[in-house]
């Protein structure tokens, strides 16, 4: 593994940080545990870890030079969750500066490359995590999801990425972007795996205000529900989606409609709440938590990020508040269309991936900012709080993977994994690899 | 907020009020995007939120109510 990564990170630019020494450590001490027959759920597996994540003893810039030389003491609450059952930390990987931005590009450290095509973005903000992931370079990455930071790279690469429900996993110890949109979660190559990371990553933790007190089911053992029982609802129409991906998103839901006992058409909540409300919230909170750094270190942001955080200073407390009224109205609509249902399914990004430094692309014939089309179907999720996975379920013509995205009502993370588990097992999306 | 140069000076003022020094062209670059912050305000505005709507709840998965019920 640490070879493949030597081999291929120059390229790919996945990992910012790779601890090759410590790994080779955890991974004896992980083959000690099993010979000794106290290996745990996740004995030996190699994780990449966002860097914005503290790994004790390890360098964690949140893709910045603010923190280049941070090195905290002690790992986040995830990161000690994922050792804890026997994980190995190969290192820290690539990510938009400060999680901010859906691309994976960073002016300070590059841009992560695309698996499949090194030209193509490979979305973000948990680029590194996905790229790593898809090249073989990990088992599982660990992210962080704001507006879409773990799907978004989970779809551009093509592997499994899943969103938990709002304080399902601890944020302990990873840099905040947004506190009320921040979450954490697994990126994997399966669903299985994923059931297998969110199990020993899922749970309470004192360390962090959101965290819920929800009991933890058993995700592997669930997974042998099946899912004849789940009924689905997809949308009504792909509103301005690109064609390649609307045919790969029907397909991924006629392959679905035989395992499932129902398949129901809903309507989404208007996007203009949805929008305006994410807008608002993300850029107040970030700015909130800057601040101090926009005052006395302008000049070690990028300009772009700087830009982002500057536009906070705009919004009054008027509006933020509108805002948070706003996610009550757009949840409440959200329970109503998954209201007797138990998947919404839908996609993950509108347009094929984009090739690297693309700022605008053209949509139904409209100019749009290739940003705001990435975060588009995952930052509603956000604002609500809702579990959502991407699972790969095609390619382009451009031969860049496509997910598809599913979202359930909170702390059924269970129904999730069930239903792309159950895909996996009717088709070979997530076995495909690029030639690297 | 209306002519350009007059909308920089207040929103460079309006930074400053908050310990933020912004040179005038990062003021002008963040006056120009003033709209799209508007635009949001006012859709809210123009949504009833403020007057309408039941009590604000800060939970974004809607309180008690939320869970798994």
């Amino acid at each position: 593994m640490l070879d493949r990564i030597h081999a291929r990170n120059p390229v790919l630019n996945a990992f910012l940080t790779v601890t090759a020494e410590s790994a080779l450590r955890e991974a004896r001490a992980a083959e000690e545990a099993y010979v000794r027959g106290q290996a745990g759920p996740l004995a030996g597996i190699p994780v990449a870890i966002k860097d914005l994540f503290d790994v004790a003893g390890v360098r964690a810039s949140a893709g910045s030079l603010i923190l280049r030389d941070h090195v905290p003491e002690r790992d986040a609450t995830a990161v000690a969750r994922l050792r804890g059952a026997g994980a190995v930390v190969v290192g820290k990987t690539h990510l938009n500066e400060f999680a901010m931005g859906p691309t994976g590009w960073n002016a300070h450290y590059g841009p992560a490359r695309n698996p499949w095509n090194p030209d193509h973005i490979t979305g973000g903000s948990s680029s590194g995590s996905a790229a790593a992931v898809v090249a073989g370079m990990a088992l599982a990455g660990l992210g962080s999801d704001t507006g879409g930071s773990i799907r978004i790279p989970a779809s551009a690469c093509g592997c499994v990425g899943l969103k938990p429900t709002y304080g399902r996993v601890s944020r302990a110890g990873a840099f905040p972007l947004a506190w009320s949109l921040d979450h954490v979660g697994p990126l994997t190559t399966t669903a299985e795996d994923a059931a297998h990371l969110l199990g020993a990553l899922a749970g309470w933790d004192a360390h962090d205000p959101a965290s819920a007190r929800e009991p933890v089911p058993d995700y592997v053992r669930s997974l042998a529900q099946g899912t004849r029982e789940l009924r689905i609802v997809r949308p009504r129409s792909f509103e301005a989606v690109d064609p390649a991906v609307a045919a790969v998103i029907e397909r991924a839901i006629a392959d679905m409609t035989p395992l499932v006992r129902s398949v129901a058409v809903s309507n989404f909540p208007r996007r203009g709440l949805f929008d305006a409300s994410f807008l608002l919230t993300t850029r107040s909170e970030a700015t909130t938590h800057h601040r101090h750094w926009m005052r006395e270190r302008p000049q070690d942001y990028s300009p772009e990020v700087l830009a982002r955080l500057d536009f906070g200073l705009l919004i009054s407390s008027e509006a933020y508040l509108l805002a948070q009224q706003a996610r009550g109205r757009l949840r409440a609509a959200m329970r109503t269309a998954l209201q007797d249902t138990d998947v919404f399914v839908t996609l993950t990004l509108p347009i094929p991936v984009p090739r690297i430094g693309v700022r605008d692309v053209t949509l139904n014939g409209r100019v749009e900012d290739v940003g705001s089309v990435l975060l588009r179907y995952t930052a509603p999720v956000n604002l609500i709080g809702f579990p959502a996975c991407t699972i790969p379920a095609g390619f382009t013509p451009n031969g860049l993977p496509v997910g598809v995205q599913l979202m359930a009502v909170p702390f059924r993370e269970d129904v999730l994994l069930r239903l792309a588990h159950a895909y996996q097992q009717v088709t070979d999306w997530h076995l495909k690899r690029p030639s690297l | 907020m209306t002519s350009e140069p007059a909308l920089t000076d207040q929103v460079r003022a309006l930074a400053e009020l908050q310990g933020v020094h912004l040179p005038l062209e990062r003021a002008a670059a963040l006056a120009a995007r003033y709209s799209a912050y508007r635009a949001a305000l006012d859709l809210l505005r123009a949504e009833g939120f403020g007057q309408s709507e039941p009590a604000l709840d800060f939970d974004p998965l809607g309180g008690s109510a939320s869970p798994s019920s």
